[in-house]
């Protein structure tokens, strides 16, 4: 499943980066996380419960950030595995600095899923991924504003 | 294909459902209608409710009446017998058309209104038809009763601001003036199949002029939505073929679909422009 997609935020690239790598940020802002731990520069290990309205999984994942180069790009890959299938992923991350007060995420990722959420969940895949997306990005723009406003 | 455990639990009045559902809320407890798309998501292990509140024992949920200008639908009636109703016949012919794109008859047989618009399917057909014709939703919880219109209760793919611990009691529809044209135009690769896009349209016209205009599409975007780029186009000109080739243009252009095995987002894109097209003459034809 290939998915991409953009998001604008009114803060410079560096603040943006800076949230966007910090742990602590990911932790609040990744949807449906139970634990988000560091198990090295990193690389995350986190219990999520994932899905919409009564259809829900809980996947035990590993992260990992490679290919940085701040403050404008770096990857990102996921490993996740649960009761209702696999997700294996990565995800290619472009902060483009519009201004000195905007930065737009460009990002494109590319996933294979599998098991039973790929079979009998195929039409809700799409549906899925695209409102976790949207849920995230409006969490980091939240954690961003937060840091402004400090 | 069998479901995980599950409690099932039947009450007999809309309070005691209201209680039961606040007591395990927390605890995955669902509501069971009709049954027809989560019954088949906990076969499949999709869905695990620990709880099921069955509805179905409910006969205060279960009826069609007049209120002044709306119809008043109860959460578990059945969506044939929103199709059969004489009274939906006469007042909401649109509701009793898209009824007949639902699945099949056996589907429809068990199938509720208010678990279709509960489960906001993005390619069901009520929540299309509830968006076209400006609905009311009424949800009952531990705190009482609360009516929301349909836009506000539809929020995006599969979610609606219906809490946990609160019961769909009635979706209400404002009647259709007699003069209004409408119509619905549906794709799907068969009959009964989820839809792959779907439209609905309203036109009200005075001496071949657009007085009023609604377009909803389905199926091309998380939930159900007007298009009111294309209405605008519509409103206060004189309707022509070109003016609703114009109108479709710029309905579809408001879509946001993603494409799948069923179809690309272009394809959906374009099945939006030729439904809505399609639907504007069918319902030119019929606006007195």
């Amino acid at each position: 499943m290939k998915l991409d997609g953009s998001y604008t935020f009114s803060a410079p690239r560096q603040l943006v980066w800076d949230t966007l790598q910090d742990p602590e940020s990911l932790r609040k802002c990744i949807p449906g996380v139970e634990t988000f731990d560091q198990v090295a520069p990193d690389e995350y290990q986190a219990k999520m419960k994932i899905g919409v309205a009564s259809i829900k999984g809980n996947y035990s994942s590993k992260i990992r950030v490679f290919d940085k180069q701040e403050p404008s790009h770096y990857k990102l890959g996921i490993d996740a595995n649960g009761t209702p299938g696999f997700v294996r992923g990565e995800g290619t991350f472009d902060l483009v600095e519009d201004g000195p007060d905007q930065t737009t995420v460009k990002w494109e990722a590319d996933a294979q899923v599998g098991g039973l959420v790929a079979g009998v969940g195929q039409r809700m895949l799409g549906g899925v991924a695209k409102m976790t997306v949207g849920q995230l990005w409006k969490a980091v723009d939240g954690q961003i504003k937060e840091r402004q406003a400090q | 294909m069998k479901p995980a455990q599950f409690e099932y639990l039947a009450p007999t009045t809309i309070d005691e459902a209201v209680a039961l559902l606040h007591q395990y809320a927390d605890d995955d407890g669902k509501v069971l209608a009709g049954g027809q798309s989560l019954v088949p998501l906990m076969n499949f292990r999709l869905a695990k409710p620990k709880w099921l509140v069955d509805i179905n024992g409910i006969e205060a949920l279960d009826y069609i009446r007049e209120e002044g200008d709306w119809l008043a639908i109860g959460a578990i009636t059945r969506e044939r017998d929103v199709e059969k109703s004489a009274l939906i016949a006469q007042h909401c012919p649109l509701l009793a058309e898209v009824s007949r794109w639902i699945g099949h008859v056996t589907i429809r047989n068990r199938g509720t209104l208010g678990g279709c618009i509960a489960h906001n399917d993005p390619t069901g057909e009520y929540p299309l038809a509830a968006m076209l014709l400006g609905a009311e939703v009424t949800a009952q919880g531990p705190n009482g009763s609360r009516t929301m219109p349909i836009q506000d209760f539809l929020i995006t793919f599969l979610t609606t601001a219906l809490e946990p611990n609160e019961v769909l009691t009635q979706v209400r529809f404002p009647k259709m003036a007699k003069i209004t044209g409408w119509a619905f135009q549906e794709f799907a690769r068969r009959h009964g199949d989820f839809a792959i896009v779907e439209t609905g349209v309203m036109l009200t016209l005075d001496n071949g002029a657009v007085q009023d205009a609604r377009i909803a599409i389905g199926g091309a975007a998380p939930v159900a939505f007007r298009a009111t780029a294309g209405e605008d186009v519509l409103k206060g000109e004189k309707l022509t073929d070109e003016l609703i080739a114009q109108a479709a243009e710029k309905a579809g252009e408001m879509t946001e679909p993603e494409s799948d095995i069923h179809g690309s987002a272009e394809y959906r894109t374009h099945l939006a422009k030729v439904l809505t097209r399609r639907a504007l003459k069918e319902a030119q034809g019929r606006a007195g």
